[in-house]
Order: C-alpha cells, then sequence, then structure tokens
C-alpha cells in the first residue's frame, strides 16, 4: 500500500493522472450508460450498435487513462513508445472488452456478470502489460511478481463487482458501478506501477520511430475524449430523440384510444398495438397481447388478406374464448420507417343485435310474440317451394275466434289484448314444436301443421284447440267466454299455392262460422259455389247504388184508437237486373259487413226525406238504421246535413234502431241518440220482444216508441204466451211514457185485441203492405183515410 | 284482498293403467300442493269416474293464474268453470290441495258429477259440492286421514 501510494505521489505527475482520471470516468460512465442501451428493449440493429459504441468507449477510455497515466510516470529518464505495440494494446482491450461484454449480454444472471465482468478486468490488465510492452526507456524495467499478481487481481475482482453492481435493481447501487469500474482501471494501473522498478542502463536506447510521450498523450487524449464525447453525445442525442418518439408515440395512442372503433397495429403479423376500444371489446389487456400473433384473436386470418377497401366480416376471440362477430379493414402506414399495418376492427354485436330485433319486429307480431302474417305466408311459400316429399303435404287451420269482438266492445281493448296474449299462449300449449302458429291480424290465427295430412291428427288438433280456447278466460275478475271456429284446408289436394290454399281454408271458417261456431270445418269443394254466389252478390251490391237499383217502399202507421194515418216506415227494395228482386234480409247483412251500410243508409235517409216532404205536414217517416251505422262517429252529422239539405222537419223524422246499436258500444250510441234527439228527431226502439229485451236499455234512454216484433203480434190473440208479451209491453210503454206500435197486424182479430191492449199505433197488412213512394202519397193525400174496422 | 273460491269440473284426460293414472294425478297433486302453498292457495280435487272437481280459493289474483294453467293443460279436457264468487271464509283452510278420491256412494251425492238427469250446475248446487267435499275431507274416517298426512299424501 505504501509502495501504491509512494508510486502514485512520488513518481507520477498529479495533473497528468487528474486527467487520466477524468477520461477515465467518462469512459466508465459511458461503459454502463451503453451497456443500459444494450438491455432496452429496442431493435437488435440498434442494441448491436450501442454494444459496440460501449465497448469502444470503454476500451478507449481504458486505453487512454494508461497511456496519459505512463505519460504522468516520472521515471527521470528519456522514454518513448513504440507505435505497433500501442496499437496492439489497444485492440487487446477493445477485443478483451468486448469478449466481456459478450459474456454479459449472452448471460446477464450473477455468474455470467461476475465472469462477464472478470473478463473486463482482465481486459485491462491485459492492455495495461501490453502497453506497457510499448514502453520504452533508458533502462531496465524490473517487475515485482507479486504485485503484478495483485494488480491482475484486483482489476478483475473490481471489474467483476462493477458488473454485479451495474445491474442491481436498486438505483443508488447501480450509480457506484462506474466508481467501482474506474477504481479498477485506476487500481490495475497504478499496482501494475508500483510493481515497476526502472534501473538505469545507458546502454539501452530507445529504439527508433517511437513515439515522443507529448505527442502520444495528446493523441491518445483528444481521441479518447473524442470517442468518449462523442458516444456520450450520441446516447443524449438517442435519448432526446427517443423521448420526443415516445411522447408522439404516446399522443398517437391516446388519440387511438379516443377512437369508439377498435384499433390494432400490426408489424407483419405481430400485434404491436391496441387501442382501449379493443380492449373493451376482447376483455383483454393490451399487455397480454402486444407481441402476440394477429391470429391469437382473429384465427385464421393473416394481415395480407385483411381488406383495405371493404370491410369484411370476421371472428374475434376475446377472453374466456368469446367470439365476436367484427367486420375488420387494414390500412398500411408507415411507424419508424417501416411498413405497418393498422387493422379497424368494428364491433358487430350491437348491430347484428338491432337487426335480429328488427327482424324479429318484422316477422312477429308485437301484441302475442307469435309469427305476424308475413312471416307465415313465407313459412308457407317455403313449403310450396321445397321438394321435400315430408313438405309437400300438410293441413292448414285458420282459426277466428267467436265472440272477441263483444269482449273488444264492451271491456275495451286492453282486455282485448290480454285475451289474445293468453288465446295464444293457449294455443301453442295445444301445439308440437313443429307446428307454426301466426296471428293473421285482429283475433285471426292460424296453424301450420306440420307431418302429413293424416286426418285423425288434424281433426284431434282442431278439437284441442276447440276445447282449450273454450275453457274460460278469466282476467281481473272477469269471466270470459269465448271460443274458435276453424277451417281446415289440405295441401295439396285443397290447393297447391299458397293464396289457394288460404282462401280455401277461409271458405272452411266461413262455413264453420255458419254452422253454428266452436266447431271445424274441413274445405270441402261445394263450399266454392255458394260462396262465389255470395262474393259475386257483394259485387253486385257495390254496383247497386250507382246503378240506382234500390227504391224505398212505404208502410204507413195508423193510429189505433182513430185508424188515422200517423206517417210511415221507410223499407228498402233492391231490384237486381239479373236476380230480381232482392230480400233485405240477403243483402243487408252483407251491406253490414263490407261497410255499404254507410252508404245505403245515407241513401235511404236522404231518398226517405226528400220523399215523405210531398206528404201532409203531420206525417212522420221512419227510417231504419243499423248497429253499424252507429260506428261512425258523424252519424249525427251525417243525418243533421241531410236534413239541412232535403229541408225536412227533424220532428217529422222517426230512426228505428235495434237492441244490437246498443250492444256493441252502448256509450257511444247514447251519445249520438242525445244528438240525434237534440235535433229534435224521434228515436224508436225496434224489434222489441226479440233478443235480450233488456228493460235497462228503456230506463237508459228515453225512446219515443216501442214496436213490438212482429213475431207476437201475428201469434195473437190465440197463443196466450204471445198475448201476455204484448200486453206486458203495450203496460210498460205506457207508464214509461213511450208510445207502442204493434208491426205485423194481419187480421181484425189481432188489430182489435192489440187495440184493447193499449197500443197507440198499427203497422201491417190489415192496413196495407209496404207500396211504392208513388203510391202512399196517393195513400196519404186521399181525402178520406181508410178507416179502421175497429 | 277479498277472498275468492272457484270451484271447475273437467274431464280426466289422462293415459294408462288405472294405477298408472292414480299415480299421475298423486304427482300433479304434490306438485300443485307446493305451487299453492307459495300462493297463498287452499283448496281441494276430487277425482272419480273420471272426472275432476277442484276448488281453488285465496286471492283473485294467484285464483286467475292458477286457473289459466290449468286451462293451458291437456290433461284436462272441457274445462267448466262452476263458480267464481267471493267467498267469506276458507273452506280447504287446513289443506294446500287435498285429494279426495271418492267411492260409489259419495260420487252420487255430488250435484257437479255428469248424470243423465241434470247437467245444469245452479250456484246451490256448487256450493253445495263444496260443502260435500269438505265434509268428505273432515269426517269421513276411512276416506281422508287427518289433514297433516293428507297434505303429504
Amino acid at each position: 500500500m505504501i509502495r501504491l501510494y509512494e508510486c502514485v505521489a512520488n513518481q507520477h505527475d498529479l495533473r497528468l493522472v487528474a486527467i487520466a482520471a477524468v477520461i477515465c470516468a467518462l469512459g466508465t460512465y459511458s461503459t454502463f450508460a451503453m451497456g443500459r442501451q444494450v438491455f432496452c428493449n429496442i431493435a437488435l440493429k440498434e442494441r448491436l450498435a450501442w454494444a459496440a459504441t460501449g465497448i469502444l468507449a470503454t476500451s478507449t477510455a481504458i486505453w487512454a487513462t494508461h497511456f496519459i497515466a505512463m505519460l504522468a510516470f516520472e521515471p527521470s529518464l528519456a522514454f518513448g513508445f513504440s507505435v505497433g505495440q500501442t496499437i496492439a494494446s489497444f485492440l487487446v482491450a477493445v477485443l478483451l472488452v468486448g469478449l466481456g461484454a459478450g459474456t454479459v449480454v449472452a448471460r446477464s444472471d450473477l455468474p455470467g456478470r461476475m465472469v462477464g465482468g472478470a473478463v473486463v478486468g482482465l481486459a485491462i490488465s491485459a492492455m495495461h502489460y501490453t502497453g506497457m510492452g510499448a514502453y520504452h526507456v533508458q533502462g531496465t524495467l524490473q517487475w515485482d511478481l507479486s504485485t503484478v499478481t495483485w494488480s491482475v487481481l484486483v482489476g478483475m475482482a473490481l471489474a467483476s463487482l462493477s458488473t454485479i453492481l451495474g445491474f442491481s435493481p436498486r438505483r443508488r447501487v447501480r450509480r457506484l458501478a462506474p466508481a467501482i469500474l474506474l477504481a479498477a482501471v485506476c487500481g490495475t494501473h497504478f499496482l501494475g506501477m508500483s510493481a515497476l522498478t526502472v534501473v538505469f542502463d545507458p546502454r539501452v536506447e530507445i529504439p527508433g520511430g517511437s513515439l515522443d510521450g507529448t505527442v502520444l498523450s495528446i493523441i491518445v487524449a483528444n481521441a479518447a475524449l473524442l470517442i468518449v464525447g462523442l458516444s456520450l453525445a450520441a446516447l443524449r442525442l438517442w435519448h432526446v430523440n427517443r423521448q420526443r418518439h415516445e411522447a408522439e408515440s404516446q399522443r398517437l395512442r391516446d388519440l387511438a384510444d379516443i377512437a369508439v372503433e377498435g384499433l390494432m397495429i400490426c408489424d407483419g403479423n405481430t400485434i404491436t398495438g391496441i387501442n382501449h376500444s379493443l380492449e373493451r371489446v376482447l376483455g383483454l389487456p393490451r399487455e397480454a397481447l402486444i407481441g402476440s400473433p394477429l391470429q391469437r384473436i382473429l384465427p385464421g386470418l393473416a394481415v395480407e388478406h385483411i381488406p383495405t377497401a371493404q370491410e369484411a366480416d370476421a371472428v374475434l376471440r376475446g377472453g374466456n374464448e368469446a367470439s365476436i362477430p367484427v367486420r375488420v379493414i387494414a390500412q398500411t402506414i408507415t411507424i419508424q420507417a417501416k411498413p405497418h399495418t393498422v387493422v379497424a376492427v368494428r364491433d358487430q354485436r350491437e348491430r347484428l343485435r338491432a337487426e335480429a330485433e328488427m327482424h324479429r319486429l318484422a316477422h312477429h307480431d308485437a301484441l302475442t310474440g307469435l309469427a305476424n302474417r308475413h312471416q307465415f305466408n313465407a313459412a308457407l311459400d317455403a313449403r310450396f317451394a321445397s321438394r321435400r316429399a315430408e313438405d309437400a303435404s300438410f293441413a292448414l287451420l285458420i282459426l277466428d275466434l267467436d265472440r272477441f269482438k263483444v269482449v273488444n266492445d264492451t271491456l275495451g281493448h286492453g282486455m282485448g289484448d290480454e285475451l289474445l296474449r293468453r288465446v295464444a299462449k293457449r294455443l301453442l300449449c295445444a301445439l308440437r314444436d313443429e307446428d307454426l302458429v301466426a296471428r293473421l291480424g285482429g283475433d285471426e290465427f292460424a296453424i301450420l301443421k306440420a307431418g302429413g295430412v293424416d286426418l285423425a291428427a288434424i281433426q284431434a288438433l282442431a278439437e284441442r284447440v276447440i276445447d282449450i280456447l273454450a275453457r274460460p278466460f278469466l282476467i281481473d275478475g272477469h269471466i270470459l267466454n269465448i271460443g274458435t271456429s276453424i277451417g281446415i284446408a289440405l295441401a295439396p289436394t285443397d290447393g297447391d299455392r299458397a293464396e289457394v290454399l288460404m282462401g280455401n281454408a277461409d271458405m272452411a271458417l266461413y262455413g264453420a262460422k255458419e254452422e253454428g261456431r266452436g266447431r271445424y270445418r274441413m274445405f270441402e269443394a261445394s263450399m266454392n259455389a255458394r260462396i262465389q254466389a255470395r262474393r259475386s252478390l257483394e259485387l253486385d251490391l257495390r254496383r247497386a247504388i250507382a246503378r240506382q237499383e234500390f227504391e224505398l217502399y212505404y208502410q204507413p202507421q195508423v193510429d189505433a184508437r182513430t185508424g188515422a194515418f200517423d206517417g210511415a216506415e221507410a223499407l228498402i227494395r233492391w231490384h237486381h237486373p239479373v236476380r230480381g228482386m232482392v230480400s233485405p234480409a240477403e243483402f243487408i247483412p252483407i251491406a253490414e259487413e263490407t261497410g255499404l251500410i254507410g252508404n245505403l243508409g245515407e241513401w235511404v235517409l236522404r231518398t226517405a226525406c226528400t220523399q215523405a216532404l210531398s206528404w201532409p205536414e203531420h206525417l212522420t217517416v221512419a227510417v231504419n238504421l243499423s248497429p253499424v251505422q252507429f260506428r261512425d262517429g258523424r252519424l249525427a252529422t251525417t243525418i243533421r246535413n241531410i236534413l239541412a239539405e232535403t229541408n225536412f222537419p227533424p220532428a217529422r223524422l222517426e230512426l228505428e234502431i235495434t237492441e244490437g246499436s246498443l250492444l256493441q258500444n252502448e256509450q257511444r250510441t247514447l251519445v249520438i241518440l242525445r244528438e240525434l234527439r237534440a235535433l229534435g228527431i224521434r228515436i224508436s226502439m225496434d224489434d222489441f220482444g226479440t233478443g235480450y229485451s233488456s228493460l235497462s236499455y228503456l230506463r237508459r234512454f228515453p225512446f219515443d216508441k216501442i214496436k213490438i216484433d212482429q213475431s207476437f203480434v201475428r201469434r195473437t190473440p190465440d197463443d196466450k204466451e204471445s198475448a201476455a208479451i204484448v200486453r206486458a209491453i203495450a203496460m210498460l210503454g205506457a207508464s214509461l211514457g213511450m208510445k207502442t206500435t204493434a208491426e205485423g197486424v194481419e187480421t181484425d182479430a189481432q188489430s182489435s185485441f192489440i187495440t184493447g191492449e193499449g197500443c197507440d199505433q198499427i203497422q201491417g197488412y190489415l192496413i196495407s203492405r209496404p207500396v211504392p213512394a208513388r203510391q202512399i202519397e196517393a195513400l196519404f193525400t186521399r181525402p178520406e183515410p181508410v178507416a179502421l174496422r175497429a | 284482498m277479498p277472498l275468492h273460491r272457484l270451484l271447475y269440473r273437467s274431464e280426466v284426460d289422462l293415459v294408462g293403467s288405472a294405477a298408472d293414472v292414480q299415480q299421475q294425478i298423486v304427482e300433479i297433486v304434490r306438485s300443485s300442493e307446493a305451487r299453492n302453498a307459495a300462493d297463498g292457495l287452499t283448496g281441494a280435487l276430487l277425482h272419480t269416474r273420471g272426472v275432476f272437481i277442484q276448488a281453488l280459493e285465496g286471492p283473485l289474483s294467484a285464483i286467475e293464474a292458477t286457473f289459466e294453467r290449468i286451462c293451458c293443460d291437456l290433461r284436462h279436457r272441457r274445462v267448466e268453470l262452476l263458480e267464481l264468487a267471493q267467498a267469506e271464509k276458507r273452506a280447504f283452510a287446513e289443506w294446500s290441495l287435498a285429494r279426495i278420491s271418492a267411492d260409489e256412494t259419495m260420487e252420487r251425492l255430488f250435484p257437479c258429477l255428469p248424470s243423465t238427469e241434470d247437467q245444469v250446475v245452479e250456484a246451490t248446487s256448487a256450493q253445495a259440492t263444496v260443502r260435500l267435499m269438505r265434509a268428505l275431507l273432515v269426517t269421513s274416517p276411512t276416506e281422508a286421514p287427518a289433514p297433516q298426512t293428507l297434505i303429504r299424501a
């Protein structure tokens, strides 16, 4: 130790020693700075470049330290350096430092670092003693071998320690590494120098061509500073560049993360970046995916196959192996002068859900969840289009609920809707899975029964459906008894096209309803003719108004006591050009069903008012209103307009309604009746005694007149029951302050009985058949009224 | 919540031997008991000569839901509602669903069973049926064990 001290302090120029130390410190600092770069997560090429720079900087520093320190060595004798060996010593340093660094890089575990560091230490000594070989002095060099050994060992040990500490996870410890490496360099050098004794020997000549110490020191110092300085500058630049780059990348990442759609950057088939949206869609963090092949999340898809012009459908494999339908589109961009691919990944789940919902809405009935008409027709068409033998024959059942309209009209749509929902559920219970049931609209349902046309099975199904829908429905305390009628058509015998089969099943349904509801009917070809006839009648009816085929007949009404005319009831007649006279009983129901009754009713009113205007002023005209006409909320307005148009006094108009009008929607009907009454029109209850004859109707609206149905009148006075009914109604009318009219009076006996019971008015064949307008006018304007035989 | 009682009759549409049918009915009763208990319903089921007569009592909404389920069940045929009315108190308060197997003499006592003379069920006969069902459960020592055992039957 003392020798070492003396060697440094007494034998060296301390200023030059300081310069050597500074160069060495810079060198060892750069060793670790570059070393870190080698372990950075950057491109291999860059890492190699940094490794070479590091090795060069370190070797240069060691080499320069040595030679500057050698200059500081003052043997008080002339000295010089041989060029060849000086260069050789530098190459030795580069070689061994490279070997040591390579060892550390190859094996960065503790033993690897120890060995690598030791090799670097060896590089210091090897360089030192090779360098000493280039040292020529006028004397002989004598070496103390044990100190030489120590110098080598100290260098290796310290260098080894520095590489161990240089990889410490603790920053403070890491910072010691350059200083220890510095100590290794200086230690080796000065221990080596202290092992040296120069003995003057004038015989020794410094060989020619040796470099002068001062020149060498300047060259060496400058070269070393240049190399180390440049390396450090490069490192600094690299860091600045990298920071800028990172800031830029961060900005790009932020931007990508804001994007709603999933984005991913691929280098070849390797994922190098993923944005937040895609992380969310995948349910995986980006750390788990960066570096993975693209196929990990897009199985079976190669980057070069992702289209760049139009999105392609693909399946994304997310966390939990979830398959997510997506669309992908790629775009090539340049990142760090390298082409990358940006893949946009659009999650299709929401869109597919919306589409499925739209599809469901388009194909299903929103109320019941059953298939709708559209879907059913499609299924039917598919059946007919199918070439499979088992699809060829099947049964089509069309259902229509009985009495549903009454529920809907009396208890409201809410109740009607709930009823339809329950009907749908029950239908599903009665069917097998392979049967298709649809709500075609309103209270009309259809069933496509698969599995051939085994009659027994079809009838069993029909019976099951009829049974299950005939069971009561209990809704909010109401007991609803509906039921269903079913029409059945079989494919392909009853129709080989959807429309034909539907039409025939409809016809069978019509037949079932005519037979009295709550039953099913199979289609028969003969149904066709009957229904065709009805259809043609319907067509004729539509044309009849325009062709003026209707005419009004009038049946007079007389005062039961005086026999004087009170007025007449207008009755419609249809002169069909081919069929002749068509009964109202035949065409009025059709007019009601088709809605033609509206036009027809208006025509009747207008015509009756116009024709009755020419009658004596005290006579009234009675016009029948159909229940269907009351569904039109503008009925009262229409009547008022007709009265205004024809200038007919409202007080002379009598409107006859039946219970049916009150049954369907009592509230609405009463509102219309009150409006009509306010105009001064009289209202009669027609056909009283048939139907429900509910007394509550009489209480709820103050009718002007009750007309006793002719079915009772005709049986009086012999039939006791009819007589009693007539008597009761007459009394009822009297007590409620309503007039009573007996219709269908045909005999004197009836007339006298009815008059005796207190009826106010008589109408019937006894007085007159219904006669055309011209005739009734003549009858009314005759000076002497027809006397009644009382 | 006013108490309601419902009485219906239906034809049994179960297939299999007599023992099979009996077994199926036991199953039906067992699952109905659990459901009824949860819904606050009590009642009794009489099975005889291919006919079910069942009484259900409890809140109206539970009765309606249960009856709708029965109406969706194809093990019944021709379900016919005999009575739905408010009741003062439960007639079968002790049983979620008591099963009654009437013997031949008992059958004659039931006005609601289909007979050649009278198909019409009046309100009085509905009430009479309920009373008879109750009487059968409570008094007959051979047919009806104590209520507790019957629940588990």
